[in-house]
């Protein structure tokens, strides 16, 4: 072993840098050991007692960094330097170079021609910057969460009578004029128009278009709260004028969860006087075929998508829900290896309108599903209390994202609670959605392969066999890389479906067995 | 705007300065602007810029980070609201003029109408019975274990519990693990009531660990700051917690990083940021919902900072009640 001590004076980063940094040194290949600490007398005692021997230690003061790095041999320790080199770097740059604009106004000084703000600043600030932009004449993409009701509605108000569209707030993916807003993920340019109250079931509608060939014309947004009795569905019904207008729209598709009564009856009364083809997918709400007139409902999201893709002229395969014959057999050899125990779905998921769909494609195979976000109260259960039964888990709510990033960023509470659950021994099935694209983790399957391999091994080792599903929403054009994210996850045993439905039914499958195959086929027993 | 080669810049030029506006200052923040005089920013972060008066350091920072004895919050019309993209670099001079402050010859940050941050030491609840702040301890622990970041001190939380403890020993981090004896000792030493069995103990503990504010230090300032605030609470101020206050505020001095030092100091003291405030306060007088969210508040702060705090506020809690410490008390593991 060789170990190398480099001494930066008087250089401060913050502790997240300061273990980014780290963290990323030890992941180089051929390092046994790295450390970037600040050189404190204890550090360099710690770091001594560790085998690091330098004299350039011992000169070393408070104020100072030490990068600490051992390697097998000289070429990985040339390598983690210089990767070293590369992370203290940037920072540094920033803060010396032309600061970027500091408000709304220098930006548009920078691009006086804008005619959109993309605003993410904590709930409390976000009226009062998107008050601002809406005065400025910009259409207004609100990323920000912790907006009241009543300040939705003003800011939907003021944009309207403007003229403009204000999507949002807590508005995570829109595509517009094929620029990607928030989470979203490179998709082509096609004829299909999108209308959404829920960002991943955007992300996973307009990925699963691309995947059958065809694209999109625009993908707009709301906002998870449009659909509301209190703001009456304001940006959906604005973004459907708006598709209604557009030449290069030929298919419009709605998709939210459950709204309102009244603002569906609204939404729809728009949709029903649409000269082009539309189709609903409110998920798991009850509409009446009354109110649907002409429209076409879809009862998940890739169903949406089947129909869409049929209505713009591209039949796909059977109607769902279809699990190939191939599929069924794998899933049921995964259900023979199963211990006596093992009899519960546990889903756990980055995207909220995925876990929801989960929970309305199980709960008819399997019965009740217990959830943080279910879809009866009665079912409702605390997202950090141990799994009961049948659970799905909504990683990204409220109470698991306060002052952190996303789990579409940041795996690791999804990553403990997969351990968890693979201690448990109920569990039969971790069933996940992997999403990529702008916005995500730079490696999702990176991420969640060594935990899903220590899964794996923690139950083997209490003689169980843990099956782990998953779909990926994303596509080839994403920077993380469809094919290779499949292929890492693939190699770990992971079961990928083509979409996050499919995944759940292929889980029901995997823990009820044979005894749900007619329900899953439609037929009755 | 200004570049930043010269250093004449004045109040008669802040049209070329951009203004921002100070939300809260820090009681001891305060002390350090009002004497006026100049500044050098001493580090730039996305979450502070940290500025070195004669006094000691002034902590800018965007509201998201809130208040603090040192923070000095903003309003800051950046998304998101990073520090580090207001340009403003190491080494740039700042300039105190009444209640403003010219800040690296790019910004003109107003105090003026900013409220003090004067965190009281009382609670206005009344303080719960040993058993349950023991209950509220366990929420803590559990939560720090599900959801904080084990990669500083955090581990030691585990060896609390006989049913991890054993499993978790053999596998403590290299910091977790120069720590783990040095704790127990400063258990020993606190129940010794000796100054200098403290001062040993004590300084084989500042300084340890990854961080700007190293791990131990994010600790001991969680565990001195529960003991100084229990005993204003109780009403009997415990000879061994004013001789820890003591001894800690002492043994900073050049053993760890300035940030680190003023932030020990000021636990040492009985101030600190409000989430760390908070958590006390609903440890020793609140409920499960509040003791949760508050945990979970602190436990987001920072990479291993808040839960370091936590297991510091835990540690602290257990020497004031008198809890033994269970394994790490000394069973051989």
């Amino acid at each position: 072993m060789i170990t190398r001590v480099i001494v930066k004076k008087s250089t401060y980063r913050d502790s997240i840098s300061l273990m980014k940094i780290s963290n990323s040194i030890s992941k180089l290949p051929g390092i046994t050991q790295a450390a970037v600490v600040m050189a404190t007398e204890l550090n360099r005692r710690v770091l001594s007692e560790a085998g690091f021997v330098d004299a350039a230690i011992g000169r070393a003061s408070t104020s100072d960094m030490i990068v600490a790095i051992e390697a097998k041999e000289a070429s990985s320790l040339d390598a983690a330097l210089a990767e070293t080199e590369r992370l203290l770097s940037p920072a540094e740059k920033t803060t010396g170079e032309k600061a970027p604009p500091t408000s709304l106004e220098e930006a548009l000084k920078l691009v006086p021609d804008a005619n959109l703000a993309v605003i993410s600043v904590p709930g409390q600030f976000a009226k009062r910057e998107a008050m601002q932009a809406l005065s400025k004449g910009l259409n207004v993409f609100l990323f920000s969460s912790n907006v009241s009701r009543e300040e939705e509605v003003e800011l939907k108000h003021a944009a309207k009578e403007k003229g403009l569209l204000l999507m949002g707030p807590d508005c995570g993916t829109s595509i517009v004029n094929h620029k990607v807003l928030g989470f979203g993920n490179a998709i082509r340019e096609g004829t299909i128009g999108l209308i959404s109250a829920s960002g991943t079931g955007l992300q996973e509608v307009t990925t699963l278009i691309h995947k059958a060939g065809l694209g999109i014309s625009q993908a707009i947004g709301t906002g998870g709260g449009d659909l509301s009795e209190e703001v009456g569905g304001i940006t959906m019904i604005q973004g459907f004028e708006l598709l209604e207008e557009d030449e290069q729209t030929k298919v419009i598709v709605l998709i939210s969860k459950p709204p309102s009564l009244g603002t569906m009856e609204k939404v729809l009364e728009v949709a029903r006087r649409s000269r082009k083809p539309v189709v609903v997918n409110f998920l798991g709400a009850d509409v009446d075929p009354s109110m649907l007139g002409k429209l076409r409902q879809a009862s998940t999201l890739d169903d949406a998508t089947r129909v869409a893709c049929e209505l713009a002229g591209v039949k796909l395969g059977g109607a769902a829900p279809v699990i190939p014959k191939e599929t069924m057999a794998i899933a049921l050899a995964e259900h023979k290896k199963l211990a006596r125990s093992q009899q519960y779905v546990r889903g756990l998921f980055s995207g909220g309108t995925l876990c929801y769909e989960s929970e309305i494609v199980l709960q008819p195979l399997l019965g009740e599903v217990f959830s943080n976000a279910p879809i009866k109260a009665e079912n409702k259960v605390r997202g950090d209390a141990p799994s009961k039964k049948h659970s799905c888990i909504d990683m990204g709510a409220e109470e698991f994202v306060e002052g952190r990033a996303h789990p579409m960023i940041d795996f690791s509470l999804r990553n403990k609670r997969i351990l968890q659950e693979a201690r448990d021994p109920e569990t039969a099935v971790i069933l996940i959605d992997v999403e990529l694209g702008y916005g995500s983790n730079a490696d999702p399957a990176g991420q969640l392969v060594p935990v899903i391999q220590e899964a794996k091994a923690l139950a083997k080792e209490a003689g169980r066999h843990l099956s782990v599903v998953a779909s990926v929403v994303g596509t080839e054009g994403d920077f993380q890389g469809l094919a290779n994210q499949e292929k890492a996850l693939s190699e770990a045993e992971v079961l990928i479906m083509p979409s996050n439905a499919q995944a759940a039914r292929v889980s029901a499958l995997i823990a009820a067995g044979e005894k749900i195959e007619p329900a899953i086929l439609g037929r009755s027993n | 705007m200004k570049s930043n080669s010269g250093s004449q810049s004045t109040l008669s030029n802040q049209f070329e300065l951009s203004f921002l506006e100070a939300s809260s200052v820090g009681r001891v923040a305060y002390t350090r602007l009002k004497e006026g005089g100049e500044g050098t920013v001493q580090g730039v972060f996305d979450s502070a810029i940290n500025i070195l008066f004669a006094e000691g350091l002034v902590c800018l920072v965007p509201e998201i980070v809130q208040r603090g004895p040192l923070n000095v919050t903003l309003r800051l019309p950046v998304a998101p609201p990073r520090m580090s993209s207001l340009g403003v670099r190491a080494g740039d001079r700042v300039r105190v003029h009444g209640f403003a402050l010219e800040l690296g010859n790019r910004h003109l940050v107003s105090f003026g109408s900013a409220r003090i941050y004067s965190p009281r030491k009382k609670f206005s609840l009344p303080m719960l019975t040993n058993g349950e702040i023991d209950a509220n301890m366990e929420i803590m622990r559990k939560n720090a274990l599900l959801f904080g970041n084990m990669a500083g001190l955090g581990e030691l939380l585990a060896l609390m519990s006989p049913r991890t403890a054993k499993a978790t020993a053999k596998n403590l981090n290299i910091f977790a693990s120069f720590a783990f004896g040095r704790i127990v000792r400063l258990e020993q030493a606190f129940r010794s009531e000796k100054k200098s069995t403290l001062e040993d103990a004590v300084s084989e503990l500042i300084g340890l660990g990854p961080g700007l504010t190293p791990s131990s230090d994010d600790m001991l300032a969680g565990l001195v700051l529960l003991c100084v605030l229990y005993g204003k609470n109780r009403g009997c101020a415990q000879r061994a917690s004013q001789l820890l206050a003591q001894v800690i505020a002492e043994e900073a001095r050049g053993r760890t990083t300035l940030l680190s030092e003023e932030f020990l100091r000021q636990a040492a003291s009985g101030r600190g940021n409000e989430p760390i405030i908070r958590l006390c306060a609903a440890l020793l007088t609140g409920r499960r919902d509040s003791v949760e969210r508050e945990t979970r508040s602190l436990l987001a702060i920072g990479e291993t900072s808040g839960t370091d705090t936590v297991l510091g506020i835990v540690l602290g809690a257990m020497f004031c009640t008198g809890r033994r410490l269970g394994l790490i008390e000394g069973e051989s593991i």
